[in-house]
């Protein structure tokens, strides 16, 4: 009985949180010009009309480019940090773990704004700088927790087993610890990837000059004008989406 | 990381000379006394309904006995963090809007249609689904690692489950409670994709005076004043939060 009130609390919630994502593929075939519910008809007009519209190509290569290296380079500066915070060795490990939690709590408009007269007023800066670093920021505690969590899988023990047997601290750890976290690394760098090509409000400011990421684009055209397009852009978006996140799942899964 | 933060928080500073009198001039204003008081509502009718919905359904996952199950559950739930949000505002959108889902459903029924979107129903709407995630799985991560055998204790020494529930689960679950809470609060004042989609341009949240004060007006001085009072904003809830949690201890 308690149990059946709790599976129904859980449904509505999983309703509440899934329906939205999922509403946009049903009419995204609609062959009705407004956005209107149940759908009627059938074309691929509007996946058409979104995949050849120029800000939204101009916006999907440079959001991937973004969230690729902002990804890269925020994985690499946090191994060490992780990986120190795995071997207990870091000092103040209690502040690091504040520090990592800035990013989620500073609103990003603030900070995007604030590198936005960081990059161009003091510096002079191209916004793609701008973006790179904003995308770095608020990647960085997804990046640090999905590898200290991934690290803290794995035994401490097979790394000093390896230099007992003579091998140096740097190849223990480039041929023991990493083969081992590699699962760990590549679905972080999924996590950091969707983040940052999701993340809206930290470009706002900086997609300047022409140039803006693609949610950003997104945003204008839907502040703008209601348009079927959209639906089918958030297809392809939800897919893809889907599709990372199993391969993360998968790789973790593969580990236990 | 922490030089972006200072060099950006520096050069919010750099710009004006004189903050003091933005910041009077700013506390003053009209529109943001309405926007920050709107905010304010909004973020603690989130916070509440979330928290309706992150409980039960925290308890319920943690409930299920195979641990795949547990996991598709879990990745269910975490699913929309990683799909876009305005793809999610879209969504409410469909279901809200003048010929969306529940005002097709109202027309069947002969009841008329009802102006949901652009309303501040709309933004809650959103802004739970945009948050709830975070509440269910810091409340999870603190109910895992709880010791199965105190809640059976609590059942054996003759507690029902409502009693259960009150005097041991939320006890012991406070501290994840309490931090998923701050994002969600702290995420309702800074967010700006589901309020400007959903809410209209008639209802301005702080992040859109924000952002109306930096694109539109081109008043610098002003958006530099609203930045540092929303950080503050920010900064309070996190240390009152903080503060709560060592009180538990």
């Amino acid at each position: 009985m308690k149990q059946n009130i709790l599976f129904v609390l859980f449904a509505i919630t999983c309703l509440w949180l899934l329906l939205p994502v999922f509403l946009p593929l049903t009419i995204s075939f609609s062959s009705q010009p407004t956005i209107s519910f149940p759908p009627k008809g059938f074309t691929l007009k509007w996946f058409y009309d979104a995949l050849s519209m120029r800000d939204f190509i101009l916006g999907f290569r440079l959001s991937l480019t973004i969230a690729l290296s902002a990804s890269a380079i925020a994985l690499a500066l946090s191994l060490p940090v992780s990986y120190s915070l795995w071997k207990k060795t870091l000092p103040f490990s209690e502040i690091w773990e504040r520090i990592y939690d800035l990013p989620i709590v500073i609103p990003q408009m603030v900070l995007g704004f604030g590198l936005f007269l960081l990059i161009f007023k003091h510096f002079g800066l191209s916004s793609l700088a701008g973006l790179l670093l904003g995308h770095i920021f608020i990647v960085s505690p997804y990046a640090m927790r999905n590898l200290y969590a991934g690290l803290s899988l794995i035994d401490p023990g097979i790394e000093d087993a390896a230099v007992t047997l003579g091998a140096s601290r740097v190849r223990a750890f480039l041929e023991v610890v990493l083969p081992n976290a590699k699962n760990a690394i590549f679905s972080a760098f999924i996590s950091c990837f969707l983040i940052s090509f999701n993340a809206v409000e930290i470009s706002l400011f900086l997609s300047v000059g022409g140039v803006s990421t693609l949610p950003v684009a997104m945003l204008n055209f839907l502040v703008m004008r209601w348009d079927p397009a959209i639906s089918a852009l958030s297809t392809v978006l939800v897919m893809f989406t889907i599709a990372l996140v199993t391969i993360s799942d998968y790789l973790l899964g593969g580990k236990k | 990381m922490l030089g972006i933060v200072i060099g950006s928080l520096y050069s919010l500073f750099a710009i004006s000379p004189d903050l003091f009198t933005a910041t009077g001039k700013l506390l003053s204003d009209e529109s943001f006394r309405s926007a920050l008081s709107r905010t304010l509502k909004i973020s603690l009718i989130v916070a509440a309904v979330s928290t309706i919905l992150s409980y039960p359904t925290a308890i319920y996952i943690n409930s299920i006995r195979s641990s795949k199950a547990r996991r598709v559950a879990l990745s269910l739930v975490w699913l929309p963090v990683m799909v876009n949000p305005i793809v999610r505002a879209y969504g409410w959108m469909i279901i809200l809007g003048r010929y969306g889902i529940i005002n097709s459903i109202l027309s069947a029924l002969r009841l008329g249609t009802a102006k949901i979107l652009y309303t501040d129903t709309a933004i809650v709407f959103g802004l739970v689904e945009l948050f709830t995630p975070f509440l269910i799985s810091s409340i999870y991560s603190s109910l895992s690692s709880l010791n199965e055998e105190l809640l059976l204790a609590a059942r054996t020494l003759g507690a029902g489950a409502f009693r259960t529930f009150l005097d041991v689960v939320i006890p012991l679950t406070s501290k994840g409670y309490l931090f998923g809470l701050t994002v969600i609060i702290a995420g309702c004042f800074t967010a700006y994709t589901t309020p400007v989609l959903l809410g209209g341009a008639m209802n301005a949240t702080l992040s859109m005076l924000l952002y109306e004060y930096v694109s539109i007006f081109l008043d610098w001085r002003m958006a530099v004043a609203l930045s540092l009072v929303m950080l503050a904003i920010v900064i309070s809830i996190m240390i009152v939060a903080r503060i709560a949690v060592r009180g538990r201890k």
